[in-house]
């Protein structure tokens, strides 16, 4: 009898491990064998779909996914011009749980699939940096709509070395914009002074070390008390820190963050511990859904597509399949469509290589986007022109109200 | 409110005031009272089958699971369709049941066929399990933390402070505290005091002795293991109800941490466990009080690294005498 409970209960391990993986396989039924194509060209499509960072990265799921709709049915797409001609996408996505190691195998995956010719990600500096290069090994181009560390468009940096130009784009400004825009915006709208202390707090990772770095050099510059933090993202007691920034009279506390309930949390322990200071949270903080504590301050790249007036009718088509947007998806629709229209140009004669696509993304620039501004790219990877970031304030009622404009 | 003076002005930017060093303190042990029931467990299985059981930490991550499921069963924080009382206290009762018997199962299935394997053998098995629940744990509930939103229960009332002179500490703190006491005494009284506790002892003494003298041994393991897993349970719910977010990786650091707890109070010893886990969770908490949040680890695990190295049998251990 013993046996035979144990041999059913290694068959029901055994069952649930397929069951798993059969809907893991589910998921990648896509996944294409043949060469590169022009009747439909594949791309990558990553972010982190589930763990902490789930809910921005199935919101630059959805705009892809909404993107290769609009694109392949010949719908309006702003910044496409009256006429071009549109090679078919199909698209991989992959989750990449902003976890650089699972990057680094994803980035893999897509390497070894010669069907696929460029991808839109990674999300995450970190998964950047893991991933990256072993793209730019196998000649593919990638953009990303959300990574924004500085050194990753940095051929002096080691960052930068290991991608290499002409490889790594994004359609986001970088995080020396950032910096600059959140000290000032402490300066002069949180009450900061020179002399006064600001707690600043990273999550030991790539994205928020050398952010919280530079926005902490910003205000030391402007004669500003730092307590620069660190504390792990994986680590949700923010008690202790809560205290400090009391105990201090800290006047504003920063947190650089890609998980928003952190910035929520931390936002709620700093009150009951008494704080009474501002607190402003990073790009990766921006999610209407999870950070709403009122009063708070968030930065973000991205603008809120609902406000853009021309938005209008691909934004409502957005709220009707997906539901509301948190706003930190709207740039991955725009660097799936950089991709979309250099591998169109690409196949002007009828053939497509990962080459080919690397050497025109380059070239395509819109004269106006999702975004509400042009884009395109500079020679080391970054955006042309100076899109700076946007500050929100969350309302009593946790939307977001832009209080300055990028 | 006065600052109260200790010594001069400020540490490291952190004011040497009593009420700031008190308020540390009560992080720390709010803290540290979890990472002692989290330890208890890891000591007791140690204490009795010399097991290092690393699938703890993913027991607690199931007890702070139940604890949302229920939580969420019963409208969710802000709706919430029983009085708080109530409520909490169906919160421990279903996570340290949930996790109790999720102990037994882990121990019926993954342990005891390898009871008389080689020594490695069941730390493997061990390991596997902590794989396989926090595995599992990702595809039954997601990746994506489930958030307990403990600040919008009872209208926030359970972070509200009561003052003291200059000494504040939160409702939520002080019932953690306390709780967290009240179940490490009942366990004390347990052992102490009646059949099983003696039996358990006996166990732990010498197992084959213990079973020649007609002890059920298996029973014996099955309880302990039931009561260990129902405090990690009763951890992770708290666990919820103070940091608010529970995620499949949730019990790995917490894991880390009170095995650490285990080992600095001596690993097998009940009071060891207990002392250990307030002491890691106070050096963690005035490590980011008084230097830095980025040194909390480096303290942490330093404090294990100087007991292994000048006391390995940990506070309350006794050293093990190898015969020849």
């Amino acid at each position: 009898m013993r046996k035979i409970s144990l041999v059913a209960f290694g068959a029901s391990v055994i069952a649930l491990a397929a069951v798993a993986g059969a809907s893991a396989a589910g998921q990648k039924a896509a996944v294409a064998l043949a060469g590169p194509s022009c009747s439909t060209a594949t791309i990558g499509v990553t972010g982190p779909f589930t763990g902490p960072a789930a809910s921005a990265g199935i919101d630059q799921r959805n705009w892809a996914r909404l993107f290769v709709t609009d694109w392949n049915s010949g719908k309006p797409i702003p910044g496409v011009p009256a006429g071009f001609k549109r090679t078919k996408i199909k698209t991989i996505e992959d989750d990449t749980q902003l976890n650089p190691q699972v990057a680094a195998t994803v980035a893999t995956q897509l390497r070894s699939n010669s069907a696929v010719v460029g991808v839109v990600g990674f999300s995450g500096s970190q998964e950047v940096v893991a991933g990256g290069p072993i793209l730019r090994r196998g000649g593919m181009v990638f953009i990303s709509g959300s990574a924004t560390r500085a050194s990753l468009t940095d051929p002096t940096s080691s960052d930068g070395q290991g991608l290499k130009t002409g490889y790594f784009y994004r359609v986001v400004p970088n995080d020396n914009f950032q910096s600059v825009v959140d000290a000032t915006f402490a300066l002069k709208k949180m009450g900061v002074k020179s002399g006064d202390h600001v707690m600043t707090v990273d999550q030991a990772e790539a994205y928020s070390v050398p952010l919280i770095a530079a926005i902490s050099a910003q205000l030391q510059k402007a004669g500003v008390v730092v307590d620069h933090e660190s504390q792990p993202a994986t680590q949700t007691d923010f008690t202790s820190l809560a205290n400090k920034a009391v105990g201090e009279h800290a006047t504003a506390v920063i947190l650089a963050s890609q998980v928003a309930s952190n910035a929520q949390l931390f936002a709620q322990q700093l009150k009951a511990a008494g704080y009474s200071g501002g607190f402003l949270g990073t790009d990766g903080t921006f999610d209407a859904t999870k950070f709403t504590f009122p009063g708070a301050y968030v930065s973000t790249f991205s603008l809120d597509v609902n406000k853009i007036p021309a938005d209008a009718t691909i934004a409502a088509q957005f709220t009707k399949a997906f539901g509301a947007t948190n706003n930190f998806g709207p740039p991955t629709w725009v660097a799936t469509q950089m991709l979309a229209m250099a591998i169109s140009k690409a196949c002007t004669d009828g053939k497509i290589s990962r080459n080919e696509v690397r050497r025109d993304v380059p070239t395509i620039s819109l004269k106006t986007s999702l975004l509400g501004h042009p884009i395109g790219f500079q020679k080391d990877g970054d955006q042309l022109g100076g899109v700076s970031f946007t500050v929100f304030q969350i309302q009593s009622d946790g939307s977001y109200k832009v209080v300055q404009p990028g | 409110m006065h600052s109260i003076q200790l010594l001069g002005s400020y540490f490291n930017g952190a004011p040497l005031t009593w009420q700031y060093l008190f308020s540390q303190l009560v992080a720390g042990l709010t803290l540290g009272s979890q990472y002692a029931l989290l330890a208890l467990g890891y000591s007791m299985v140690y204490g009795i089958l010399k097991l290092l059981n690393f699938a703890h930490g993913e027991v607690f991550m199931i007890g702070s699971y139940i604890g949302y499921f229920v939580l969420t069963a019963l409208g969710g924080p802000i709706s919430s369709s029983v009085p708080i009382v109530l409520l909490i206290a169906l919160l421990f009762l279903a996570g340290m049941l949930g996790s109790g018997l999720l102990g037994v199962v882990i121990e019926r299935f993954a342990y005891r066929p390898l009871r008389r394997a080689t020594r490695i053998a069941p730390l493997i098995s061990a390991l596997g399990v902590s794989f396989f629940l926090q595995q599992t744990a990702a595809i039954l509930f997601g990746a994506t933390p489930k958030q307990y939103n403990p600040f919008s229960l009872d209208g926030g009332r359970l972070f509200d402070r009561i003052t003291i002179g200059s000494f504040a500490i939160q409702y939520v703190q002080l019932f953690v505290i306390l709780f967290a006491g009240v179940l490490m005494v009942v366990l004390i009284q347990l052992v102490t005091r009646t059949r099983m506790g003696k039996a358990m002892r006996a166990t732990s003494y010498d197992l084959e002795a213990a079973s020649m003298m007609g002890i059920d041994i298996d029973r014996v393991i099955v309880f302990t293991f039931f009561i260990g897993s129902a405090l990690a349970g009763a951890a992770g719910v708290m666990n919820g109800l103070v940091y608010s977010n529970v995620y499949p990786t949730v019990g790995f650091n917490a894991g880390l941490r009170a095995f650490t707890a285990a080992v600095v109070g001596g690993i097998g010893s009940i009071p060891g466990a207990m002392v250990g886990g307030v002491a890691i969770g106070i050096a963690q908490s005035l490590a980011i009080g008084y230097l830095s949040s980025g040194y909390q680890d480096v303290i942490v695990f330093g404090v294990l690294i100087v007991f292994m190295l000048i006391r390995p049998s940990g506070l309350f251990g006794t050293p093990v005498l190898q015969k020849v």
